[in-house]
């Protein structure tokens, strides 16, 4: 019985104050009564291992007395797929808002070496903001449980219009044969004109070509690695197009597309973290005005970049939001 | 798999079970007995917590009474507690005769 005194005992010590006594007396008659009617069938008394066979059947301490304890939930399950829904809607917003709140800090940033340490301590940043928005919401969802709980049950939670259900959305059709030879051919004009700027720099500046003589100024050598990255990106275009062409290629489109806009993405970037785009060609050259015009550039540069990048992000999301199974995607 | 499926399942006969069963005043040992005896076997560590459960709710009443030298808690059904059961009842006989249905249709087939 020392054993059995031992496990109440246990049991007690995870039991609420107020029904503590109440609830050993009960169960050390059931426990007492379910020894006595094993000892009769054994026609002798119970051995200390038979006991504690009859008291690990019936559960560890801690466990039992769970069970007898009220349930308590932060978020119910008539509140919980509304906070849920909360979350999946808002963090793209959250995630958003930090990215616009981080582009001051990017686009003044003193040096790419400064940037690239700013966006990963952007990333390490962002996990605290994140934690406060998710336990934010929590906390709001968790009040809303208890007005839900203290005044029944609300119908405001189950008040939805049918006629307020978005449009049916159609899949999206592939595109015509003729639109896709179409599209080759605008590409190939584009590629004529890139390959003829070398010669012909007017076709980039047009009358600016002027202004820049009068400056006494120059394409710096960045131009030369960008003019590069546009030709590779173009023919690796070109490739895919030619790859349209061909039957059942639709499924690889998308990520295709999605490819091309990550390398189109490179050379913004190159010309992004460049400080000097014009350089002076004479002894006469308006030093002033090229600085101006130099750090204009970066700053227009920067924000083409991050919004880029965001474009790049969203349609990245989108992608995935197709790709991988809705349940997988969900946090 | 079919483990969670048979709990879920039984979850809510076991209610009913147990409120029928305390139509006649037991302790939580010889209750436990005699659900196992007509063949629905319930573990203690949930069973005894489910006669408070059901108490507070109102559906069972109970009283400390001392029998062979023990004092022991009898449960019995409460007035409330029989009319939830009718109502049970008729819930589980519908489902029944309804998933009867089904499966005799499916046999048709």
């Amino acid at each position: 019985m020392d054993l059995l005194e031992r496990y109440l005992q246990a049991v007690g010590q995870h039991l609420a104050t107020g029904t503590r006594e109440d609830v050993l007396a009960e169960l050390r008659v059931n426990l007492l009564a379910e020894m006595d009617a094993r000892a009769e069938e054994m026609e002798r008394p119970l051995t200390e291992s038979e006991e504690a066979a009859i008291l690990k059947a019936h559960g560890r301490p801690m466990l039992v007395a769970a069970r007898y304890l009220p349930q308590h939930y932060l978020i119910g399950p008539a509140v919980f797929p509304f906070y849920l829904l909360t979350l999946r809607k808002a963090v793209p917003f959250v995630v958003l808002l930090y990215l616009l709140a981080r582009v001051g800090t990017f686009l003044f940033s003193p040096s790419p070496g400064a940037f690239a340490a700013s966006i990963v301590r952007s990333l390490v940043q962002f996990i605290p903001v994140l934690l406060i928005f998710w336990g934010a919401v929590t906390l709001t969802f968790a009040i809303l449980e208890f007005v839900h709980r203290q005044h029944g049950e609300g119908a405001s939670w189950n008040a939805w219009d049918p006629a307020k259900l978005p449009p049916l959305v159609h899949p999206k059709k592939q595109k015509s044969l003729a639109s896709r030879i179409a599209d080759l051919v605008v590409h190939c004009l584009w590629m004529l004109y890139v390959l003829a700027i070398p010669h012909h720099l007017y076709l980039v500046l047009g009358p600016g070509a002027l202004f820049l003589t009068r400056l006494s100024a120059g394409f710096a050598p960045v131009w030369r690695l960008f003019y590069i990255a546009i030709l590779v990106l173009s023919l690796a275009q070109l490739a895919i197009k030619l790859m349209a062409l061909t039957r059942g290629s639709d499924r690889w489109e998308a990520p295709l597309a999605l490819l091309a806009k990550v390398f189109g993405a490179v050379p913004t970037a190159l010309l992004a973290f460049t400080k000097v785009y014009f350089v002076p060609t004479g002894p006469d050259a308006n030093l002033h005005a090229l600085t101006q015009i130099n750090y204009w550039m970066n700053v227009s540069f920067r924000i083409v970049l991050v919004i880029v990048v965001m474009d790049l992000l969203v349609e990245s999301w989108q992608y995935l939001r197709r790709m991988v199974p809705a349940e997988r995607l969900a946090f | 798999m079919f483990e969670s499926l048979r709990l879920e399942l039984r979850r809510g006969c076991l209610i009913v079970a147990v409120l029928a069963q305390l139509r006649q005043e037991h302790y939580g040992y010889t209750l436990r007995k005699a659900l196992a005896d007509e063949g629905l076997a319930i573990e203690e560590s949930t069973l005894y917590p489910l006669l408070r459960r059901l108490e507070t709710q109102g559906l069972l009443k109970s009283e400390w009474r001392e029998e062979d030298k023990r004092n022991k808690r009898f449960y019995r059904l409460s007035r409330e507690g029989e009319a939830i059961l009718a109502q049970l009842l008729a819930e589980w006989n519908g489902i029944n005769e309804s998933l009867h249905k089904i499966l005799k249709d499916r046999t048709k087939r």
